[in-house]
């Protein structure tokens, strides 16, 4: 060891300084100390051993010498090499075992001491000494990895890791688990690790076949929903690994999972709004196959072309409006007036009146369609058609057992109506009183007054919901 | 195909959007089929399935509020077989209903008229 040197007290006669010649000669530093202070100053771990005659500590206060043997680290053990004196023997028996006792590490050799003796005994001392500096390396690099894995361990807060005996109670709860799981280590000692298990896990015997898998491969995967203390769910993404004795018996289990219950749920809300927008593609779709089949009897290619290209682009109006979000409505005054401005109408010649109400995505969708038809026939047959025509839309809303109702009506007036013109029960009769019953259970009903059409629909208001719904139980395979 | 495929047939129809029911209710009644409903929610189809017992069942699984399978269960309790016509995947119906034909919207005619003929003619070798 750099600097390491050998102490040494002989502060009487020559011994001293021949003593550090035969250490030179054999390749060890030393260090000769003139006195007993001295040699206390001296100490400290770099001191390899300390080789000092009895008569050089005899008589003095080993009070400070003692209590520095005493204090030190774990890994240090300084060794001594004690040459006797020719004190009288009852004078120092009892002083020379006490002197032992206090110094722990200590050689002590019988003046005259040949040489091969003290230089293989100094040689043995610091050779010993030389292994304690090892172990201190070794006990570093211990320390400064068991700080290391206790910082991970403190602030990996996202992770819960445990450790269970044998039987799989916990023995061991991180501050992780505590963090994840809500209870603290003091709560959780001795309990089963399935504890954190959902009930219906517990039931179906997760537990015990996850660890028979970790017995069985040495560990196992825990990915799934666990139970919080507060009752929530945690999704866990982790494992169980079997912890073995030398013998080959298990030990216990260490379990490891990274708290990703935000990632879970954003993958199943994921998957259901795809299911959602499937389904919603595949029904808009067969919506669109339905209208082609729906045209108005007698109408020219041309004219069914017309309708039908109106028809479509007024279900991907209220399709834009319904999928801006969850939980979007359409609110009615917006939906009249914007069918009415598709069909250019003069806003002096219209009046549009009511309450302020959002409609559910499926009254937007069937009102959207029905107000439609009645802006399209209004321009093609009556109060747009002609410069005295006016339309009057109003609606409120009426309690009807205990259900609010929408009572919506739409009144022309100023249209000359011809004796023989003919109303078609057309797509728009249909959608307005077959539909609107179906659909909203409700009534629609469509006359021809003197003065020009006149509609009525009425239906029960339900609560908007969005057809993108997320936060319905995902699709069984999804689940876990 | 026989025109007459299904008839002394009786088929309840379950289908939340008109036009759909509508074209379903046709399709079927062209071919012989005698309709119960069409009907667009499940407390009316209940209504129904407690006069009559229908041969079978052809059942949308979203009624308006997201995929619902309690119209589909009381269907069976009454151990009337069932197709599903949807929009959603397979992966959405619970593995209960498994083994029920599923029909993916939008159906032709054609493939409506095999799959109940189909489902007839397997209760008539029962």
């Amino acid at each position: 060891m750099d600097g390491g040197t050998v102490l040494i007290l002989a502060p009487v006669g020559r011994d001293g300084p021949a003593t550090a010649d035969l250490l030179a000669r054999i390749g060890i530093t030393a260090t000769i100390c003139a006195d007993h202070a001295t040699l206390v100053d001296r100490l400290s771990a770099d001191c390899l051993a300390v080789v000092a005659t009895e008569e050089g500590l005899f008589g003095r206060d080993l009070a400070p010498l003692t209590a520095w043997v005493r204090n030190q680290p774990a890994w240090s053990d300084l060794p001594f090499v004690i040459l006797t004196s020719h004190l009288p023997q009852r004078r120092v028996a009892v002083w020379r075992t006490e002197l032992v006792a206090s110094l722990h590490n200590v050689t002590l050799l019988e003046r005259p001491v040949q040489v091969i003796t003290l230089t293989s005994s100094i040689r043995a001392a610091v050779r010993a000494r030389n292994r304690q500096y090892e172990l201190q390396a070794l006990l570093g690099e211990l320390e400064t990895g068991n700080e290391r894995l206790r910082l991970i361990a403190e602030n990996a807060s996202d992770y819960a890791i445990m450790f269970s005996d044998a039987e799989d109670n916990i023995v061991s709860w991180l501050p992780g688990a505590a963090a994840v799981f809500g209870w603290d280590q003091q709560e959780m000692l001795g309990k089963p690790a399935s504890t954190i298990f959902t009930p219906e896990d517990r039931a179906k015997g997760v537990p015990e076949q996850e660890l028979s898998r970790a017995r069985a491969d040495g560990e196992a995967p825990n990915t799934r929903w666990h139970v919080r203390k507060d009752g929530g769910l945690v999704f866990l993404d982790g494992k169980t690994v079997a912890l073995r004795n030398v013998d080959g018996t298990i030990r216990g289990f260490l379990k490891i999972g990274q708290d990703v219950t935000e990632r879970q749920r954003n993958e199943e809300r994921q998957a259901v709004l795809l299911a959602e927008l499937q389904h919603r593609v595949r029904n808009v779709l067969a919506m669109v196959g339905s209208l082609v089949n729906r045209g108005d009897s007698g109408s020219t290619t041309r004219e069914f072309r017309e309708r039908l290209g109106g028809r479509i682009a007024a279900l991907a109006r209220t399709q834009a409006l319904l999928t801006r979000g969850a939980g979007v409505g359409v609110d009615l005054e917006s939906l009249i007036h914007d069918e009415l401005l598709s069909q250019a109408a003069d806003a002096a010649r219209v009046t549009i009146g009511g309450p302020r109400l959002t409609l559910a995505p499926k009254a937007a969708e069937v009102l959207t369609l029905a107000i439609h038809e009645l802006a399209t026939n209004a321009a093609k047959y009556g109060a747009l058609r002609v410069p005295t025509g006016r339309i009057a839309s109003r609606w409120k809303v009426e309690p009807v057992n205990g259900q609010s109702w929408l009572e919506l009506d739409w009144q022309e007036s100023g249209v000359e109506i011809a004796p023989q013109q003919n109303r078609r029960k057309g797509f728009g009769t249909e959608l307005i009183t077959r539909r609107v019953p179906y659909e909203l259970k409700g009534r629609g009903a469509l006359d021809l007054d003197a003065g020009g059409l006149r509609c009525h629909i009425a239906f029960p208001l339900k609560a908007g919901e969005s057809i993108l719904q997320t936060d319905r139980p995902p699709p069984p395979r999804q689940r876990r | 195909m026989s025109s007459m495929l299904l008839a002394g047939r009786s088929v309840l129809v379950i289908e939340d959007d008109y036009y759909l029911a509508d074209d379903a209710r046709q399709t079927l009644e062209d071919a012989g089929a005698s309709v119960l409903g069409p009907v667009s929610s499940m407390e009316d189809a209940l209504g129904l399935l407690d006069q009559t017992s229908p041969d079978c069942a052809l059942v949308d699984i979203n009624l308006g509020a997201g995929p619902s399978f309690a119209s589909a269960q009381a269907i069976r309790s009454r151990n009337i077989p069932l197709i599903f016509l949807t929009g959603y995947d397979a992966s959405t119906i619970p593995s209960e209903f498994a083994d029920a034909p599923r029909l993916q919207k939008p159906v032709e005619a054609r493939k409506l008229l095999a799959a109940v003929a189909a489902l007839v003619a397997s209760l008539d070798r029962r």
